[in-house]
C-alpha cells in the first residue's frame, strides 16, 4: 500500500503543478486512505 | 498542500512562474480545500474552540489567497474563524469584532497603497472602545514588523503558518 507520505507528496506536487483536477482527486484519495485532513492541508 | 502553494509563491517571487501560474496554483489549492475543509469542520466541531477570530482583507484590496490559506489553517488549528472577505470597510471590521466577540482581528493587506487601512481600523477599534478587548494581528506582502509597531498592532506574521502560531500566542494558548 502506498505510504501516507507518498500521497501527501503527490498532493503537494499537484498544487505545484497547478492542476486543480489532480489536486481534487488526490485530496479525495487522501481522505479515503484515512489521512487526517489537517495533515493533508 | 500549503507546501505546494508556498513553492508556487516562491517560484513566482523568483520569476520562474508568472501571474497565470500563481492563479492556477491558487485554483488547485482551492480545489483541494473544497474536498478537505468539510472534513476538517467535522473534526473541529468535536473539539473545543481555542478562540474566535475575525479575518478579512482591508478596503481597497481584493487579494484573497493568503487570507484564505490563513483562514483554513486557523480553522485547522481549532479557531472559530469568521472570514469577512475582501475589500472590507472599517465599520464592518469593528462591527464583526463586536458581533462575534472575537479575541483577535486579523487583517491582510497586500499593497503599500492599502496598508494604511490597517491603521485606520486599529484606530477605529480604539474609538469604539474595543481595542482593549481584541488583539490585532496583521499580515500581507506589504506589511512588516516595523509597520506593526507603527500602527500599534499586537502581532505580525510573514507567512500563513506563522499567522496561526502568532494567533495562539496572542491568546495565550501556546
Amino acid at each position: 500500500m502506498e505510504k501516507r507520505t507518498e500521497i501527501l507528496e503527490r498532493l503537494n506536487k499537484a498544487v505545484l503543478d497547478r492542476d486543480p483536477t489532480l489536486t481534487e482527486s488526490t485530496a479525495k484519495e487522501a481522505l479515503q486512505k484515512g489521512i487526517d485532513p489537517l495533515e493533508a492541508i | 498542500m500549503v507546501e505546494g502553494i508556498t513553492a508556487v509563491g516562491d517560484k513566482y517571487q523568483t520569476g520562474e512562474f508568472f501571474l497565470p501560474d500563481l492563479a492556477m496554483g491558487a485554483e488547485a489549492f482551492k480545489a483541494g480545500i473544497k474536498i478537505l475543509e468539510p472534513e476538517l469542520f467535522k473534526l473541529r466541531k468535536e473539539r473545543e474552540s481555542v478562540g474566535v477570530i475575525v479575518l478579512g482583507t482591508v478596503a481597497g484590496d481584493i487579494h484573497s489567497l493568503g487570507k484564505d490559506i490563513v483562514a483554513t489553517l486557523l480553522t485547522a488549528g481549532g479557531f472559530e474563524v469568521h472570514d469577512v472577505g475582501v475589500d472590507v470597510p472599517i465599520e464592518e471590521f469593528t462591527e464583526s469584532v463586536r458581533t462575534f466577540k472575537s479575541g483577535i482581528l486579523g487583517m491582510s493587506a497586500l499593497m503599500s497603497t492599502t496598508i494604511g487601512r490597517q491603521r485606520d481600523v486599529t484606530k477605529a477599534l480604539k474609538v469604539e472602545g474595543l481595542r482593549g478587548k481584541v488583539k490585532v494581528l496583521i499580515g500581507g506582502a506589504a506589511t512588516s514588523d516595523l509597520w506593526r509597531k507603527e500602527i500599534e498592532a499586537d502581532g505580525w506574521a510573514a507567512t500563513a503558518v506563522e499567522g496561526v502560531k502568532k494567533a495562539k500566542q496572542l491568546l495565550g494558548v501556546e
